[in-house]
């Protein structure tokens, strides 16, 4: 018996394994959760912005980063018009582009100038200002699009941000591009250093740790950034001295949707998480209760496979 | 001649590379630039190489039909749809409204990207799920003194990132955090500093040409 | 001959080509037709307003105009840049503009000008000048006489420049302007600095220049801004302050020329140099020793690598493959380069063993390379006839492409040695445990931090961090070789005892000096945003509402505890190892 487990074919870890992912997603549960102070640092942040402040939004993931780093995504948009400031928006990665536009069409133009969901008029109070007015495009938000060149183009935004981008995506698909100097949402911004903030989605290679290195302390700039759980270890030492704000994965992703009252991807993906990780735990105890009866009934025994060697 | 000129000019660029971090004079900086765009053409054409190896390593596996050829039959396919969708002028069919059909933003490449890829790719990065927890029952074993310890804590990190941890015990999240800002980074840090001087090491190698085994030593 | 000749003319049109590209490039068309008209306010004062013919090349097809600037000359002074009502003034695109001065004061005499600055950077090549053009001036207008009774408009005052000079580690083409703010400037009343610049003894121009923010920075009122010129000519500069609310321009100060100087050496890597010279230095030391004879150099066991030769001898045994992935980052990064030298190293063994070996490859350039390692290490082993061109595969430069495809190699030919080398990221355990599943050997190492655990939990060997860069060296038992791990290895020991001295010598100082900390940093329950630690230690904790407020307090805490005589030597240790 004891044999049996110890070699437990892995398909039923895996068949439990998309139980306790797809059980959470059809009904859900919630726990109660505190946003930490690194996600609660960027909500101040935004929240701290003036309207008409101009804001960097960096969306520097792919398809596979989307789970993790797009709900924070979302909800730090909905904020931002929410704040009704200027937003510029770019990207770093190839793939992200298209990720862009659905966000500008899902958000900007679906949710925001059609109040529609979060921002539809019998929301809680404080979400569309006095003074509503639709989001136009190159005079409240502008895509700039994707630029080829990864660090080295971040450095050159900290020098010279039109350089880097001469042009801006159109505000259709496919059109014909728009020269930065016609952009009125660009006025006065020709560097890093004169956004009010700069917010990053960050997956990897090029992303939050090239910025911090090339242009956040160079330049005293303002940044925070959300990314994956297993980029976090590798960016904690920055915060909170040259990082303002980090959100770490599905959990800081839930914790900042649930101070913006967004309850979304984020919140939901955080119960499979917390279902998918107690599996893990579990399977870590499993495995180390099998290994200790199998050791005592046979104390000479030599360790299973696996386990490495530095 | 032909082990001495690489080795003359590996040693020279290379030292070229070097200097531009402690030479601030834009002479330098100028020439590595224009080094380091050489090097941007050049893994650029290498794309070609890459689609002719492609060409050259699946082709004939499919005339002979060898096992398993319908896979090559897929990956050239689908590779060719990929290059014909982007590479197609959007203005070849441009309706009066809407987006075009072709090139790098139109419905053909739009639609690969967003119901072919995307979710092939996530799918791939999803199965990770499944392996850490096949991983974990295996191999994350208190064998000795240290792994127990190593084991504790990733525990403990586990808990401390889900709601569930808070739930046990209010200070877990902190306790998470502890662990991550002193034990994991000084542990990093060790590791980061041993990288560092390992690239040196390697650079300083090749640069000084000791290590030859690529020309053919 | 023959041959020589058919090159000749394409190398001669290429030459042409890039001197053509390199030549200056002319200014843009200025803007002309200026003419001139009062407009009265409401409240019955006036503004001058410049309307002019837009620059033939603005909206030419060409786009090549940025904005247009409106400056003014009194009497015979030089013109200086006027304050519009648009901050980026008149915005490009054909036709007819008009710029307003709503600071001209009344009874005075002036004569306008435009500046159409061009998109266009200068030439960093070959720095030929700015393609920025100004206009003839317009006629001279007189700007009535005020109202009764309305209130005089009294100038801002002017910054005072201070010096121009090379900054530090400067690449030769930026001067920095130190100057004092203008008395009058609180961040509010001057919209922002700008600048006016001479060749030589020439006249004053515009140019297009970063912008100079108004206000004290840190406090201070005495600011240094670095701004970029082109190399090999003395500049003179004046520094205007732009009034916020259309008052007049103050006269400016004007600088003695400055030409911008190169740096050869940047001080501030001065430690990182001194590490540099130091493993260079090492390294020649250990290649001595090396060279004695019957030298031989201490190396521990590496396990790992060790376990390379067995288990292409079971591969062998076994009669299938070895696969060997480089990682999935370019050529240029380190690991990769590390990796394809042990991938040389190898494919010698593999030669030897007679058996066969697959490397797919996640980018094209590595793919290339990769294919001249393989193909060296059968020659070195003597069998270049069983190299196989077609088993270094280029799969895909999408990262989880190229995991489905190395997967699917892994599954249909189930090599009996996977070694994992290089740069990898979240494809390490998907990689791993399929080979784990495959019953393989598996072998791996890399750098990143965050994919150690990943290849620890599947792999049989993983070489952690630097062990990857020390394998080529180990496996060819070279004293050449391994003297430089010896000497990185002493480096590392250098390091670790400065760090160690380092943090002795600060924990008196952390112990009682005082630091500004964010609140969340500090554990601190109140919701103040910063608070002083007095004694780190201690966690004695006095938070302000702000950042300046805590610094305050710091500095009377200072005053009240000056540092001890060890203290101050301590902190002026750290401070010169910190500045170098």
């Amino acid at each position: 018996m004891l044999e049996k487990l110890a070699t437990l074919d892995r398909r039923w870890l895996f068949l439990v394994m998309a139980i306790a992912i797809i059980v959470p997603l059809l009904v859900p549960v919630s726990l109660p959760f505190e946003a930490s102070p690194p996600v609660r640092a960027t909500y101040d942040a935004v929240e701290a912005l003036r309207p008409g402040q101009t804001v960097l939004l960096s969306i520097d993931y792919d398809p596979a980063a989307r789970p993790e780093v797009e709900p924070w995504a979302r909800a730090v948009l909905r904020h931002l018009l929410r704040r009704r400031v200027k937003i510029v928006m770019m990207t770093l990665w190839d793939k992200a582009p298209p990720i862009v536009r659905s966000l500008i069409n899902e958000i900007v133009l679906g949710e925001y100038n059609q109040r529609r969901g979060y921002f539809a008029p019998d929301q809680p109070g404080g979400r569309l200002a006095q003074d509503y007015a639709p989001y136009r495009y190159g005079e409240d938000y502008v895509f700039l699009g994707y630029k080829d060149g990864k660090e080295i183009v971040i450095a050159g935004m900290g020098q010279n941000l039109r350089q880097m981008f001469p042009v801006a995506e159109a505000e259709r698909e496919g059109g014909d591009k728009i020269p930065v100097a016609r952009i009125p949402v660009l006025s006065g911004i020709s560097s890093l250093r004169d956004f009010a903030l700069i917010l990053e989605a960050s997956a990897g290679f090029p992303g939050a740790k090239e910025y911090v290195q090339q242009v956040v302390t160079r330049y005293r700039l303002r940044f925070a950034a959300a990314t994956t759980a297993v980029s976090v270890t590798d960016l904690s030492p920055y915060y909170p001295e040259q990082m303002l704000g980090l959100i770490g994965g599905m959990r800081g992703s839930a914790e900042y949707e649930q101070l913006v009252e967004a309850p979304g991807l984020g919140t939901s993906g955080l119960n499979v998480l917390t279902f998918g990780q107690i599996f893990v735990i579990l399977a870590i105890v499993l495995g180390n209760v099998i290994f200790f009866l199998q050791r005592r009934l046979r104390p000479r025994s030599s360790p299973g496979a696996g386990g490495g060697v530095g | 001649m032909k082990q001495t000129l690489p080795l003359v000019i590996t040693f020279l660029i290379g030292t070229l590379m070097v200097a531009e971090f402690f030479v601030p004079h834009a002479g330098v900086h100028e020439l590595t630039a224009l080094l380091q765009e050489w090097g941007l053409v050049i893994a650029a054409a290498a794309f070609v190489l890459g689609g002719i190896n492609v060409v050259q390593v699946n082709i004939p596996k499919i005339a002979r039909r060898e096992r398993d050829w319908g896979y090559r039959v897929v990956l050239i396919g689908s590779a060719l749809a990929m290059v014909i969708a982007g590479f197609i002028p959007a203005s070849v069919f441009k309706p009066e409204t809407g987006a075009p059909l072709f090139g790098k933003e139109g419905i053909v490449f739009t639609f690969l990207f967003d119901y072919v890829f995307a979710p092939a790719n996530a799918t791939m990065f999803a199965l990770l799920a499944f392996f850490i927890a096949s991983a974990a029952f295996r191999a994350f074993r208190a064998r000795n003194l240290e792994a127990t310890l190593m084991l504790s804590a990733a525990i403990v990190v586990m808990v401390g990132v889900i709601p569930v941890g808070e739930w046990i015990w209010s200070g877990m999240p902190a306790v998470k955090q502890w662990i991550l800002d002193y034990a994991n980074n000084a542990g990093r840090r060790a590791i980061m500093v041993g990288v560092a001087l390992g690239a040196v090491a390697t650079g300083l190698r090749i640069i000084l040409g000791l290590e030859r085994s690529h020309l053919g030593d | 001959m023959g041959s020589r000749s058919r090159w000749l003319v394409p190398t001669a049109l290429l030459g042409l080509g890039l001197f053509a590209c390199s030549l200056p490039s002319d200014p843009v068309a200025p803007a002309t037709e200026l003419r001139t008209e009062i407009v009265r306010k409401p409240d019955g004062t006036a503004i001058v307003r410049v309307t002019f013919r837009k620059s033939a090349d603005d909206g030419a097809g060409r786009e090549i105009v940025a904005k247009y600037q409106l400056m003014r000359a009194h009497g015979s002074d030089a013109p200086v840049p006027v304050l519009s009502a648009e901050p980026e003034g008149a915005s490009p695109g054909p036709g007819r503009a008009a710029l307003d001065d709503p600071s001209a004061v009344p009874g005075e005499t002036y004569r306008y000008f435009v500046v159409a600055h061009a998109e266009r950077e200068q030439s960093k090549m070959t720095g030929a000048g700015g393609p920025s053009s100004t206009s003839r001036p317009s006629a001279p207008i007189r700007v009535p006489d005020a109202p009764a009774g309305s209130p005089a408009i009294a100038a801002i005052g002017a910054p005072t420049l201070l010096g121009v000079s090379s900054p530090e580690a400067s690449d030769g083409r930026a001067l920095q302007i130190k100057f004092r703010i203008a008395a009058d400037d609180d961040g509010l009343v001057v919209r922002e600095y700008r600048l006016l610049r001479a060749e030589g003894d020439g006249p004053f121009r515009a140019f297009r220049h970063k912008d100079i923010k108004a206000g004290p920075a840190d406090g201070e009122r005495e600011r240094s801004e670095t701004i970029a010129v082109p190399p090999g000519v003395a500049w003179r500069f004046q520094l205007f302050a732009v009034p916020a609310r259309g008052e007049p321009v103050a006269a400016a100060t004007t600088s003695a020329a400055a030409a911008a100087e190169p740096s050869y050496f940047n001080f501030s890597h001065l430690w990182l140099f001194f590490l540099l010279a130091l493993t260079v230095a090492l390294t020649v030391v250990f290649l001595y020793i090396a060279s004695q004879p019957g030298a031989r150099l201490f190396i521990r066991r590496i396990p790992g690598v060790d376990a390379i030769e067995e288990a292409v001898g079971r591969s062998t045994e076994m009669g299938r493959p070895i696969l060997y992935v480089p990682g999935i980052d370019e050529i240029q990064n380190i690991q990769t380069i590390a990796s394809l030298l042990i991938l040389g190293r190898v494919s010698e063994i593999v030669a030897r063993y007679d058996t066969e070996i697959r490397v797919p490859c996640c980018i094209p350039l590595v793919a290339a390379v990769g294919e001249e390692m393989v193909k060296q290490g059968f020659y070195n082993a003597g069998r270049p006839d069983s190299h196989k061109p077609q088993n270094i595969q280029w799969i895909s430069s999408e990262q989880f492409a190229f995991c489905a495809g190395t997967n699917g190699i892994m599954l249909r030919e189930k090599p009996a040695t996977n070694i994992f080398l290089g740069r990898f990221f979240a494809e390490s355990l998907i990689l791993a445990e399929t080979g784990y599943v495959n019953r393989a050997i598996q072998i791996a190492g890399t750098g990143e931090i965050t994919q150690l655990p990943f290849f620890i939990a599947a792999c049989d060997y993983t070489l952690i961090g630097e062990e990857l860069f020390a394998v080529s060296a180990y496996m060819t038992h070279e004293p050449r070789l391994i003297g430089t791990l010896k000497a990185a290895d002493y480096v590392k020991l250098v390091v670790g005892v400065v760090l160690l001295v380092m943090t002795l010598l600060l924990l008196p100082a952390t112990w009682s000096r005082p630091a500004v900390v964010p609140q969340d940093r500090a554990h601190a329950a109140a919701s103040d945003p910063h608070c002083v630690v007095l004694g780190w230690a201690r966690r004695e904790l006095a938070c302000e509402p702000t950042k300046a407020a805590a610094a305050e307090r710091m500095t009377a805490y200072q005053r009240d505890n000056p540092p001890s005589g060890f203290e101050q030597f301590v902190m002026k240790l750290v401070g010169y190892l910190q500045t170098g």
